[in-house]
């Protein structure tokens, strides 16, 4: 009998054996490699139609990104991306106008921080090619120093209030010509880099800056377009971002953690806020690779993210 | 105990942790690899941290374990700075501290290996030198749930006694069976 158990149990050893086919695991281990760096590529399922979703919505097309929002990006929203220094916020924001610029979409980045050459050296780095969508057009980079948007001692003198009636504030001068363009350039996704640096200038004048901020966000509202702002909490009474300002007056914010732990250093994401759209309440693993920006919807990470 | 008889009826699925004195751990590792592998036929997911591909793939051929069915996940040899070739069954992560890219990386795996399979994790006490108890224990937590969801069958090596008790007693909560040898 026990023989006979033996035989039986052989019997479904050698069965399942032939149920396992032979795998390239070669293969397997260097798409696993490859994955880690570019993700899998997946697409966000939308439960709406195409042309619905292209009208109400938008998709980074950040490898794993959308999966984190039930549909998309809201258009016209004004959207912060908000970490600390490292966490992959430009990389994030240069990603995803690359991304559209492509397509056809007219992008506008504007930097008050580091120059359009090493901009333009940071896309090539990851292969993306910018060039041609510069050429075309689709890719417009400004930049600006912080010193354009000076803020006049006599106009503070005329009172906030009075200063926002007036409506002549330097940074809209500036930034609606070009925006807007004589001919016609009407930017669909703007970037600015970063209100942090646009802060800086205000120092000492909270009231000013916050009008200032809403000022800026409604010019970004009335142009039509997405419009992502960078910022970074700073240890400052003019951090509006922690002061909550920019955090109030945003459609969305997108939070970017850098952990360390011990030898390593974590990359993540969340999507903290989004009006109109429901999206995961999570944070997740984000990895910034060769060829950019890869996010893990579906992995936690281990180290301790303190916001 | 006889760790072939504790393996070799081991129905998909179902998930171990094989806890073995210092001195046995590879001798433990042996037994279960020709269960699994040899006689089972399955394919194999190997986490490991404790020595680094190049040595496994050795010890392994020469104790007659077909390799060819191995995918390893090793998590030393980038962060020792050996040499790490080119191609070959395996991922080389860079540190036994990545435990996000770990998990993903099994993750992936059990995905695509659409055969039957299994995933070892060698070993439970190494994993702990260089990750804290806590971490560890929702590592190894969220691990074991995808090997679940994927009916993936596993080999969590332990030492006997080394490792810290509350992830143990996390990890032997959530195996099928504890085996002590």
């Amino acid at each position: 009998m026990a023989q006979q158990k033996t035989v039986s149990e052989n019997k479904k050893i050698e069965e399942k054996k032939e149920e396992s086919p032979m795998f390239d695991l070669g293969s397997l281990a260097s798409t696993l490699q490859k994955e880690l760096k570019v993700g899998r590529g997946d697409q966000t399922q939308s439960s709406i139609s195409e042309e619905e979703f292209e009208s109400r919505y938008f998709r980074t097309l950040i490898p794993g990104f959308d999966k984190l929002l039930k549909h998309g990006i809201p258009k016209g929203s004004n959207i912060l991306l908000a970490g600390s220094t490292g966490a992959g916020k430009t990389i994030f924001a240069l990603q995803l106008l690359m991304n559209h610029a492509k397509q056809g979409k007219k992008c506008l980045f504007i930097s008050f921080e580091e120059s359009k050459e090493k901009l333009i050296t940071h896309m090539k780095d990851f292969g993306w090619g910018p060039e041609s969508a510069i050429k075309s057009g689709n890719l417009k980079i400004k930049r600006y120093l912080t010193s354009d948007i000076y803020y006049k001692e006599e106009r503070e003198s005329d009172g906030v209030q009075a200063m926002m009636a007036k409506n002549s504030d330097h940074l809209m001068l500036d930034l609606e010509p070009f925006v807007i363009g004589d001919d016609g350039y009407k930017p669909d996704i703007t970037v600015i880099d970063s209100l942090t640096a646009v802060a800086s200038t205000f120092e000492g004048k909270e009231k000013s800056y916050r009008f200032y901020l809403e000022r800026l966000f409604r010019f970004f509202e009335n142009l039509g377009g997405t419009t992502f702002l960078i910022t970074e909490p700073i240890d400052s009474p003019i951090s509006a971002y922690y002061t909550g300002t920019e955090k109030y007056l945003s459609d969305g914010i997108i939070e970017f953690y850098n952990a360390k732990r011990r030898n390593i250093r974590e990359s993540a994401i969340e999507v903290l806020k989004m009006r109109g759209e429901k999206h995961e309440k999570k944070i997740v693993a984000m990895n910034i690779g060769d060829e950019g920006i890869v996010v893990h919807p579906n992995q936690e990470v281990f180290s301790e993210i303190e916001s | 105990m006889d760790i072939e008889g504790q393996l070799e009826n081991l129905s998909d699925g179902t998930i171990v942790l094989l806890e073995s004195q210092a001195e046995n751990s590879m001798n433990a590792s042996y037994a279960a690899l020709d269960s699994l592998i040899n006689k089972q036929g399955k394919i194999g997911i190997i986490i490991t941290a404790n020595r680094p591909y190049a040595n496994l793939m050795s010890v392994y051929q020469q104790k007659g374990i077909d390799v060819n069915k191995i995918l390893f996940i090793d998590c030393i040899s980038k962060s020792q700075g050996l040499e790490l070739g080119e191609g070959g069954n395996v991922l080389f992560l860079d540190s036994a501290e990545d435990l996000t890219k770990i998990a993903l990386s099994i993750d992936g795996s059990i995905s695509r290996i659409q055969a039957n399979k299994f995933v070892m994790v060698d070993s439970l006490t190494t994993l702990l030198i260089h990750n804290p108890p806590q971490m560890l224990a929702r590592f190894m937590h969220g691990v074991l749930t995808k090997m679940r969801m994927g009916n993936t069958s596993g080999v969590i090596l332990s030492i006997d006694k080394q490792t810290d008790n509350e992830v143990r007693a996390e990890v032997a909560q959530l195996c099928d069976r504890v085996v002590k040898l």
